[in-house]
């Protein structure tokens, strides 16, 4: 299990990347995937993905479709355009921001000294 | 996820219902999302063999300490912003009380430099030509004080929330407002003919407007009532929601904003019990501000078709030549019809919060 403070800024990217994988997901769906996928490695609590869809859904990134499930309402949530392109930016900084993570603490010589001072 | 599952009955989702609005959430679309992530959790434990009651208790046990609470505030404020950068009713009295003192000493100070020139008639032509462009300056300063608290406020709390909701409405509902606004017209006129608190003022700007092109006019006029729904609607009565009941709120939040724009008290007022529940129900501004648009639109479209008098308002009052037979029961009636169209929106709009 990773710290919510690292997985905390990875949340909107992951749930982008996710919904532009599949065409649409409902919470829970998401939630499990996620763990299923990282193998338990990253398991969202609620406060962690619901405000994000819904902030998501606000900024008009997201749409939402309601379903009868039994006996209850179930919400599909979906990329608009405007998350399509945002989960691609999203994706590319990320990669990016992996990529810097990556030379940044595979620890160069010049780093290495630093940290030893 | 396995749709072929045990599905739970009516009164045990009642119950898991009752389970989330006891343990603090409220918003209306995390209860529809938060109800089905635990049906269908609970129905998985049902599935492995467990009851009901020992799956309930295994779903909520499961969650983290004051997890349904977190979820909910950090919802609201995801969407709403910090409680923090919206004020209470102190606060907004302090903030309209101060954004029109800096308007009037902006207005004043303007006059006292015309009054500088000392030629007369210099002076009262400078004043007459320029009128309108220190009326703007005041009115603009008057609705950026509270504007400029709420954005000052949120980069010190270095929110990512937007100061304003503006989120995306059904169109229907738009057609309904565009009905509520054309019957407003009629009712509203009565509300600044008769209960006039400042006459003169409203007689001097409806002068103005007069004097220059009728459409430029409405583009000034209906632009100050933007710059002013930011203020009430957009802040004022965001803040108070968060800390009062909906009709406390919106009772406050109509007063403070009337007495920002009094010349229009009386009517601003009843007018911002409409717009003040547009903006409860919806939690956006775009409602509150096409009404606002729709009505000075709708009254010059008629004004060109119509009107005799002025080119660019109606006064029914005149047209019916103040007689009161036919007066009184087009604003009764006026009045009826609105209040039917809103229980017609509220129906819909509950209806599309819950299904």
């Amino acid at each position: 299990m990773y710290s919510s403070e690292l997985i905390k800024g990875t949340v909107t990217t992951l749930i982008l990347k996710l919904l532009s994988d599949n065409r649409r997901m409902y919470g829970y769906q998401i939630t499990q995937a996620i763990t299923e996928a990282t193998e338990g490695k990253i398991t969202l609590t609620l406060a962690a993905i619901y405000p994000v869809l819904h902030k998501l859904k606000a900024s008009g990134e997201l749409t939402t479709e309601k379903e009868k499930v039994g006996n209850r309402v179930r919400i599909y949530y979906s990329l608009t355009d405007q998350g399509n392109d945002t989960a691609q930016e999203k994706l590319k900084e990320f990669a990016d921001y992996l990529a810097t993570m990556k030379s940044l603490l595979d620890l160069k010589p010049g780093l290495q000294k630093c940290l030893t001072i | 996820m396995p749709d072929d599952l045990i599905r739970l009955t009516k009164s045990q989702i009642s119950i898991i219902r009752s389970r989330l609005k006891q343990d603090g959430i409220k918003t209306a679309e995390l209860v529809e999302d938060l109800l089905d992530h635990f049906c269908v959790a609970i129905e998985e434990k049902m599935a492995e063999g467990r009851t009901f009651n020992v799956a309930i208790d295994d779903a909520f046990g499961s969650l983290q300490e004051d997890e349904l609470k977190a979820t909910e505030m950090k919802t609201q404020e995801l969407l709403e912003g910090k409680k923090v950068f919206y004020p209470d009713l102190f606060q907004s009295f302090l903030l309209v009380l101060s954004a029109l003192f800096i308007g009037w000493l902006v207005f004043f100070a303007v006059q006292a430099v015309a009054i500088g020139i000392e030629d007369l008639e210099l002076r009262e032509q400078w004043f007459e030509q320029n009128h309108l462009l220190i009326f703007e300056i005041s009115t603009v300063l008057i609705f950026g004080v509270p504007i400029g608290y709420a954005i000052w406020k949120k980069r010190q709390m270095q929110s990512s929330a937007s100061v304003f909701s503006f989120r995306s409405v059904p169109i229907y509902v738009y057609g309904i407002l565009l009905l509520i606004a054309t019957f407003s017209c009629f009712w509203l006129e009565p509300l600044h003919l008769f209960i006039p608190l400042f006459r003169e003022g409203q007689e001097a700007e409806f002068a103005v407007r007069e004097e220059f092109n009728p459409l430029l006019g409405i583009a000034v006029g209906t632009g100050n009532m933007i710059l002013m729904e930011l203020p009430s609607r957009g802040i004022i009565l965001k803040g108070l929601l968060m800390t009062m009941t909906p009709l406390r709120a919106i009772f406050w939040s109509s007063l403070l904003s009337a007495l920002l724009v009094y010349p229009y008290f009386t009517s601003i007022f009843f007018l911002s019990w409409i717009l003040g529940w547009l903006y409860w129900k919806t939690r956006s501004l775009y409602p509150s501000i096409f009404i606002l648009i729709a009505i000075p639109v709708i009254s010059y479209i008629l004004a060109q078709n119509i009107s005799a008098l002025s080119k660019s308002y109606i006064s029914w009052w005149n047209y019916v030549d103040h007689n009161l037979l036919i007066y009184l029961p087009l604003v009764i009636g006026s009045l009826l019809l609105t209040v039917g169209l809103l229980y017609y929106l509220n129906r819909r709009l509950s209806v599309e919060s819950t299904t």
